[in-house]
């Protein structure tokens, strides 16, 4: 449990500095409604991971739930969330094998997956990614510039 | 190959066969349901489909709460809501949906209305978010062979208003009862019967591919396909046929719980875009896509296709087949039957023959790239992927 709340602060930060630094993330968050929150859930008793968009960009909103998030991703249970958040298995076989279920559009969940994907490309090393990504995307630039902004950005 | 985890459920039960309509009497009674609303469409009504249904109940203790036509094309949330006005207003406690695709989405949208008794199916929006709160006994009796709706766990709902398509998964939203009967599908036009069997046909391969397949769904797709090489030629040549009609709405049903539980990918994701931009009815979509896409994920899926060469073009082609050629000679098989119903029946067989114009293709990969399917196919595709996929299939 612990844990997985290390990561979802790991994924929350993380989100928040590739946005500024990938354009393509920047570009997918471009597309999300104004104000637009979305949250992230272990069942039953958590960790919760919120963003919420802001004035056009992406801020991680730690462990609150929001009052009416505009998608939210529940993990049925821990032991179908932490292949997923320790690399060993990509969102979509997890969406597959219905590990998760996901209130709202199921459109702006795709973004969400696709955004996940690139953020895995910057914090994962290219041995897991390639193991649990379709295709490795380029990354445009370091994965140590959006480490450094994930910890103190 | 056993996958790591799957969930698979099809808790359907399947009446296919002379005279099926008689039984829903007795399927409403076995369900406890005494006074349905019959959903469908004017033109079905027209036609006398639907008083074929509603002439089987004679003599049976049912009382019809109300027939509902009035469903366009495209599920709407208006027309949901409207359905379930009259759905409380008469007093009904049960559906009977007769029709395609639309009217089997309006039918799960009214269920989601009635059962969790809410006026705002928006919340409802997403995946396993509909949990069972009270049980509304529900009955399809399709009208087409190719949507596969009678056995999914989806329904697509547009909201004009919000300018948006929701998307409704639950395995919640199965039909109790699925009524195959050959009557119903024997005036479906030549053309018609040839796109919506192109639909079953591209549910069953891609539910043979995709990232949830299984022992089950497998079983499936495979029997689906089988059926399709045998009849689909048949009833899109002699409409009259009950035996092909029959044979087609059971494979369509069969291709409907493969993908229901195995999902869709690439094929519908660029399908979806070309009706959602161009306006190509979706079967027609189906008819042109699958050859092309299949060749672009052959070197991850070659394998499995090889596997499909011997239910799409029987055994003695997939015999005389070497091993290695076998994928491709599953997709030059599609080619070939697109092209046969081509002359027939004028089926096009390529983007620009279904009306497509060449300077909407790139709207139409934009538009696929945002459709869930595509990150449910196996291999990874991105908008210069799609591009070419569309140009070669132009
Ligand atoms: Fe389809």
């Amino acid at each position: 449990m612990a844990a997985a709340r290390l990561v979802f602060w790991f994924l929350g930060r993380g989100v928040q500095a590739a946005a500024k630094h990938d354009s393509r993330i920047r570009q997918e968050v471009a597309e999300w409604s104004p104000d637009c929150s979305i949250m992230l859930k272990i069942n039953p008793r958590g960790p919760v991971m919120t963003v919420h968009k802001l004035a056009g960009e992406i801020k991680y909103m730690g462990s609150s739930p929001p009052q009416d998030p505009e998608l939210a991703i529940y993990f049925k249970n821990i032991e179908g969330a932490i292949p997923v958040l320790t690399g060993q298995k990509g969102l979509a076989q997890a969406y597959a094998e219905h590990r998760f279920t996901l209130k709202g559009d199921i459109g702006l969940g795709m973004s969400v997956v696709r955004c996940m994907y690139l953020l895995e490309t910057y914090l994962f090393p290219k041995f897991i990614t390639r193991k649990i990504l379709k295709r490795v995307p380029q990354k445009e630039v370091s994965s140590l510039k959006i480490y450094l902004a994930t910890l103190f950005g | 190959m056993i996958p790591d985890y799957y969930e698979f459920q099809n808790s359907v039960k399947i009446l296919s066969g002379k005279n099926a309509l008689e039984n829903i009497p007795f399927e409403l009674y076995n369900l406890q349901a005494s006074r349905p609303i019959v959903l469908t469409n004017e033109m079905l009504e027209k036609i006398g489909l639907v008083q074929t249904v509603i002439k089987s109940f004679a003599e049976q203790e049912i009382s019809i709460g109300a027939v509902y036509t009035d469903i366009p094309a495209d599920s709407s949330v208006e027309v949901v809501n409207e359905a379930a006005r009259v759905f409380r207003e008469q007093n009904c406690d049960s559906i009977i949906a007769i029709g395609g695709g639309s009217v089997i989405d309006t039918a799960k949208g009214l269920s989601i209305v009635i059962t969790q008794d809410t006026d705002d199916i928006m919340k409802y929006m997403g995946s396993e978010i509909i949990t069972r709160k009270k049980h509304l006994p529900f009955i399809v009796v399709p009208t087409t062979a190719g949507t596969g709706s009678e056995t999914t766990l989806v329904a697509v709902i547009a909201n004009p208003k919000r300018k948006v398509k929701m998307e409704f998964l639950s395995y919640n939203l199965l039909p109790d009862v699925a009524v195959l009967d050959p009557r119903m599908t024997t005036t479906l036009p030549p053309r018609l019967t040839a796109s919506t069997g192109m639909d079953a046909l591209s549910h069953a391969v891609e539910g043979y591919t995709c990232l949830q397949k299984n022992p089950l769904s497998d079983a499936y797709a495979f029997a689906a396909i089988n059926l399709i090489r045998e009849y689909l030629d048949r009833a899109v040549e002699n409409g009259k046929d009950e035996k092909a009609r029959l044979a087609m709405a059971n494979a369509s049903m069969l291709a409907g719980a493969a993908f229901s539980n195995s999902m869709v990918g690439l094929v519908h994701a660029i399908g979806h875009a070309c009706g959602g931009v161009s306006q190509v009815p979706h079967g027609d979509a189906m008819g042109i896509l699958l050859p092309w896409c299949m060749e672009y994920n052959m070197d991850k899926l070659g394998e499995l296709y090889a596997q499909l060469l011997l239910p799409l073009a029987g055994a003695d082609v997939y015999a005389a087949t070497p091993a290695e050629n076998r994928g491709q000679k599953a997709a030059d098989t599609i080619r070939q039957m697109t092209a046969k119903f081509n002359k027939i029946c004028g089926l096009p067989v390529n983007l620009q023959q279904a009306g497509v114009k060449k300077e909407d293709l790139a709207r139409i990969a934009k538009t696929a790239l945002n459709d869930g399917a595509v990150i449910i196919n196996p291999k990874e595709s991105e908008y210069e992927d799609i591009l070419a996929i569309l140009n070669k299939a132009y």
